[in-house]
């Protein structure tokens, strides 16, 4: 099917190119007079006919679909501050509420309020970034996990972990176990904390089951605190939850543009999991934030798309933006706006 | 006249008849020269074509309205390598579709001129049939806003009369049609820049 089609490309050059040719005989053959036969063009100024079915209504009406019932939204900005880069991608607190935010070549670690602690350098563009306690700082660069000392040096590097890999989350379990979830692959890698690769989760494939479903470059992980892997499976509007070895135990979502669902062709493209178990999920498409029980029943808004105007325009020739999320030790929700790259704060009273 | 007057007035004639006939050839090629060289300016200045930025495109629908041609010039074409051949595709499917299915009212498109074919579980394959486009951009604007961005609008140049002025163009808000070598006359988008 590719293939016909760039030959219909082709064969549409071809026409082109013929066409002109056949159009510049006919203009030699007419004499120096012989301009264009104008009665092959029929002008028709604002011909509005030809849209059967168009109306103001029809199609996607951002600021319709954008619409929130202000009642559910219970969490309000208490601050925000810039990422100092250009093209910011991803966001991670770790155990001591350091901010990190990936993007351009680089991660930047910020404290808590936004004041910039540190710079490190990466060789390629980031995806993400993961670090439990500021010691090991892991990157996702590409096909590969980069490791890297608090000061940007490198401690070891995976290697590339697959020919179509899009490392797109990591999270670290027990014994520094390393999960790196990879679009490109539509897989979960376990990689020992050394960079070994020690297995890969397709996800739930049994019974009719259809694996990991992921149609754009989104797919993230994050642990609860028993222990759970959740992941979220976006082409299928679910987030699922595996142990380490790779068996799915829960999962919970539905697709719809409502406030209760996830919108779009694959959402949520983000997750963050507070100390008590709900969720704050990011989508895209309608950049929303929102909670849900640790069940997977929505509760609130937290960011309705409107306070995302970046996100919300069609996106410039470039790499997808998309929201990203994270909460620190005093649930404190942390939304990394690619729109604008800044890092902005909600809380709830 | 003398024979050899003669033979000089018939070389005269001769003459004559010569610088008329040298002459008009002479004319006869300047024109053509002329002609050939009003063609080879032409030539050079329509070496470039009409086509959309499709980064720039803004789903306003002028491309289905406005184009001098009915129906328009301008098709959707579907990019496969960027398509995440999705269950629940936002450029075919209606935002809030009943069912997802190939029922009429599920579908965003005013002409059904999307195919929507299962592959293997839960992958579905999304065609334009253009010759029942007529790029209005509504499949355009669900899959960019929501999906890849895989759909987009071009100009056809099987169709395209390469109006000196195109009438899409004058009005197309996103400023997205530019003048492209007619050799190379597709700006296709890639997978680098779609994510
Ligand atoms: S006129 Fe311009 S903005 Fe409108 S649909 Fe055509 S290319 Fe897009
Ligand atoms: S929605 Fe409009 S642009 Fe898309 S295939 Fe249908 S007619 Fe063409
Ligand atoms: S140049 Fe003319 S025929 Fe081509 S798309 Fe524009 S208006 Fe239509």
């Amino acid at each position: 099917m590719k293939k016909s089609r760039r030959d219909e490309n082709k064969q549409s050059r071809r026409d082109f190119l013929r066409k002109g040719m056949e159009g510049m005989l006919a203009f030699g053959a007419g004499g120096a007079a012989g301009v264009f036969a104008d009665d092959t063009i029929r002008p028709k100024p604002g011909n509005h006919s030809a849209i059967p079915n168009a109306s103001p209504t029809s199609g996607y009406d951002m600021s319709k679909l954008a619409e929130v019932d202000p009642a559910l939204i219970r969490y309000r900005e208490k601050g925000r501050f810039g990422c100092d880069m250009e093209e910011s991608v991803a966001l991670w607190i770790d155990n001591g509420d350091l901010v990190y935010v990936c993007g351009d070549e680089c991660v930047n670690v910020f404290d808590r309020v936004g004041r910039k602690r540190t710079t490190l350098k990466v060789g390629g563009r980031p995806r993400a970034v993961c670090s439990v306690d500021g010691d090991r700082i892991l990157v996702a660069v590409g096909d590969r996990i980069v490791i890297l000392d608090s000061e940007g040096g490198v401690l070891s590097d995976t290697g590339s972990l697959g020919e179509r890999s899009v490392v797109t989350s990591i999270a670290v379990g027990g014994e520094g176990t390393i999960f790196a979830a990879d679009a490109g692959e539509k897989c979960i890698w376990k990689i020992s904390a050394d960079g070994k690769v020690l297995s890969k989760n397709r996800g739930d494939t049994e019974g009719g089951g259809v694996g990991f479903v992921i149609p754009s470059p989104f797919f993230d992980i994050a642990f609860d605190a028993d222990g759970l892997l959740w992941a979220t499976n976006t082409g299928e509007h679910r987030i699922e939850a595996y142990n380490e070895e790779g068996e799915i135990s829960r999962s919970w979502g539905k697709p719809t543009m409502a406030i209760e669902g996830f919108c779009g062709c694959c959402n949520p493209v983000n997750i963050s999991i507070l100390n008590d178990g709900r969720f704050v999920t990011a989508e895209k498409g309608l950049p929303r934030v929102k909670v849900y029980s640790a069940d997977g029943e929505f509760e609130c808004v937290v960011a309705p798309p409107n306070s995302f105007p970046g996100l919300m325009r069609k996106r410039p020739a470039g790499r997808m933006r998309a929201l990203d999320v994270a909460v620190n030790s005093d649930g404190e929700v942390y939304v990394l706006d690619t729109g604008s790259s800044q890092v902005r704060i909600f809380v709830t009273d | 006249m003398s024979k050899a007057e003669k033979e000089k007035g018939i070389e005269r004639g001769h003459s004559r008849r010569g610088f008329l006939s040298g002459g008009f050839r002479g004319a006869m090629l300047f024109f053509f020269g002329m002609v050939t060289g009003f063609f080879t300016g032409k030539v050079r200045a329509e070496r470039t074509v009409w086509q959309i930025d499709p980064f720039k495109c803004v789903f306003c629908t002028n491309c289905a309205t406005e184009c001098v041609l009915e129906p328009s010039a301008v098709r959707c074409v579907q990019y496969y390598p960027i398509c995440g051949y999705c269950k629940l595709c936002t450029g075919y499917f209606d935002p809030q579709p009943i069912n997802l299915d190939t029922g009429a009212e599920n579908q965003i498109c005013p002409t059904g001129a999307i195919i929507r074919t299962k592959l293997e579980d839960p992958y579905y394959e999304y065609t334009i049939d253009e010759e029942l486009c007529i790029g209005c951009a509504k499949c355009v604007e669900g899959c960019e806003l929501f999906g890849n961005g895989s759909f987009f609008l071009q100009v056809r140049h099987d169709k395209c009369v390469n109006c000196n002025e195109c009438a899409i163009a004058v009005s197309c808000p996103g400023q997205a049609f530019v003048r492209v070598p007619a050799g190379d006359p597709y700006l296709l988008k890639t997978r680098e820049t779609a994510g």
